[in-house]
Order: C-alpha cells, then sequence, then structure tokens
C-alpha cells in the first residue's frame, strides 16, 4: 500500500515537469506534451482524493478531463499542422500570426 | 491500491491508443528540418522559469504532505461498497444518472473537436 501522500507528491512533480516544459521549451509539440502531462497530473490527483474520501465523483471527473485533453488534442495539433503549412517551423516564437 | 481499474483501462487506451498515434501522425506530416532551439534571446527568461516552477512545486507539495490535509465529509462509496459492487458498474451507473446531462454535454464537444479538427486542417490560406 503506498501512502497517499507519496502518490500527491508524484502529481505535484509531474505537474511542475509539464510547467516547466512549457516554459522552458519553445518546440509546440513539446509545449503540447507538457500540457497534456499537466493535465495527467491533476487526474492523478483526482483519483487519489477520489479514493480518500469514498467518492465516485473523481473517477467521473477524470473520465470528463480525458474527453476534454483528447478534444484540446485533436484541434491543437491540427493548428499546429495548419500553422506548419504557411511558417515551416515548430518554434513557437514565429507563430505571431496575432501580431501586427 | 486505489480502486480504480476504469480510470487505468482508460488512460492506456486514450494515451497510448489514441493520443500517441495522434502525435506521430502529426510528427510524420510535419518533418521538421533541425529546429533552432538554443537560440535563445533571453537567458534570464529560462531561470525566472525554473524559479517560478520550483516555487509552484514548492505550493503543491506543501498542501499535500503537511498532514492535516483536510478532506471533508466521506463520500456514499466505501471500499467495500466499490469491491462489492465494482467501481466499473458504479461509474456506469452514475455517469447515466446523475452526470446524464454531462455525459451528453461532452459527447457534443467532442462531436465538435471532431468537425472543427477536420475544417481547420484542411483550411488552405492564400
Amino acid at each position: 500500500m503506498i501512502p497517499v501522500e507519496h502518490i500527491l507528491l508524484l502529481s505535484a512533480v509531474l505537474f511542475t515537469i509539464g510547467v516547466l516544459g512549457v516554459m522552458l521549451r519553445r518546440n509546440v509539440i513539446v509545449i503540447f506534451m507538457s500540457i497534456e502531462l499537466m493535465l495527467n497530473a491533476v487526474n492523478l490527483s483526482f483519483v487519489t482524493f477520489s479514493r480518500g474520501m469514498d467518492s465516485m465523483t473523481g473517477v467521473i471527473f477524470i473520465f470528463f478531463i480525458i474527453v476534454v485533453a483528447a478534444a484540446e488534442a485533436v484541434v491543437g495539433l491540427s493548428i499546429i499542422l495548419s500553422i506548419f503549412r504557411t511558417r515551416k517551423t515548430l518554434n513557437i516564437d514565429e507563430f505571431n500570426f496575432l501580431k501586427w | 491500491m486505489l480502486n480504480a481499474e476504469f480510470v487505468a483501462v482508460i488512460q492506456v487506451l486514450v494515451y497510448a491508443g489514441a493520443i500517441m498515434v495522434l502525435f506521430l501522425f502529426v510528427l510524420m506530416l510535419l518533418s521538421s528540418k533541425t529546429s533552432d532551439q538554443n537560440t535563445n534571446k533571453w537567458p534570464i527568461g529560462k531561470i525566472l522559469a525554473g524559479l517560478l516552477s520550483f516555487g509552484i512545486f514548492v505550493k503543491i507539495a506543501s498542501l499535500f504532505s503537511m498532514g492535516d490535509l483536510q478532506l471533508g465529509p466521506k463520500g456514499a462509496y466505501p471500499l467495500e461498497v466499490v469491491e462489492e459492487v465494482g467501481s466499473i458498474s458504479l461509474i456506469g451507473r452514475l455517469l447515466f444518472t446523475d452526470y446524464i446531462l454531462s455525459f451528453e454535454i461532452i459527447a457534443i464537444l467532442l462531436l465538435v473537436a471532431v468537425i472543427g479538427a477536420v475544417v481547420i486542417a484542411k483550411r488552405r490560406f492564400h
């Protein structure tokens, strides 16, 4: 039996790795993966708290979070694909369509 | 351990089966050349980012590991109930009774995401 604190600490570590990835990396695909990592860190703490509180709501919430993450991945990757067609790069500093 | 078999299976199915394949497809379509990853215009930003994320980690970890974690009242599904009924059965029952509206809305969201992805990926800029 792993203590609850360790699982929550793992969740915090995963979330921090995700934050670091978003802030340090400039490749848009890696940033995208870091966002997914953060979502999954939150999922991990959701399932831990759900068990700790004898509730099923956290698991239901994870179901919705995974669906939203999948939708976000689909739309985001198609946006990346569409931007890459014009800019020919994956560096996020080059994605400045909204700036004029 | 956490009695969340459904979450484990869904996680592997969705992430290894769907999202990773999607990432691989996009990586295959992109065929990126060597990216100029090392041209950092603002090196102090990395230090700031490291400090900020360390602060976030310390904050979350201190929230989680203080020992005085206030969890509130217990829910209606203790371990015995979950093991007797089965977590997948419980989740299915909840999804189609208490959370039916959210379930339908999330289905519409998924449909909109699929249509939107096709439209965005198809469009050509001229």
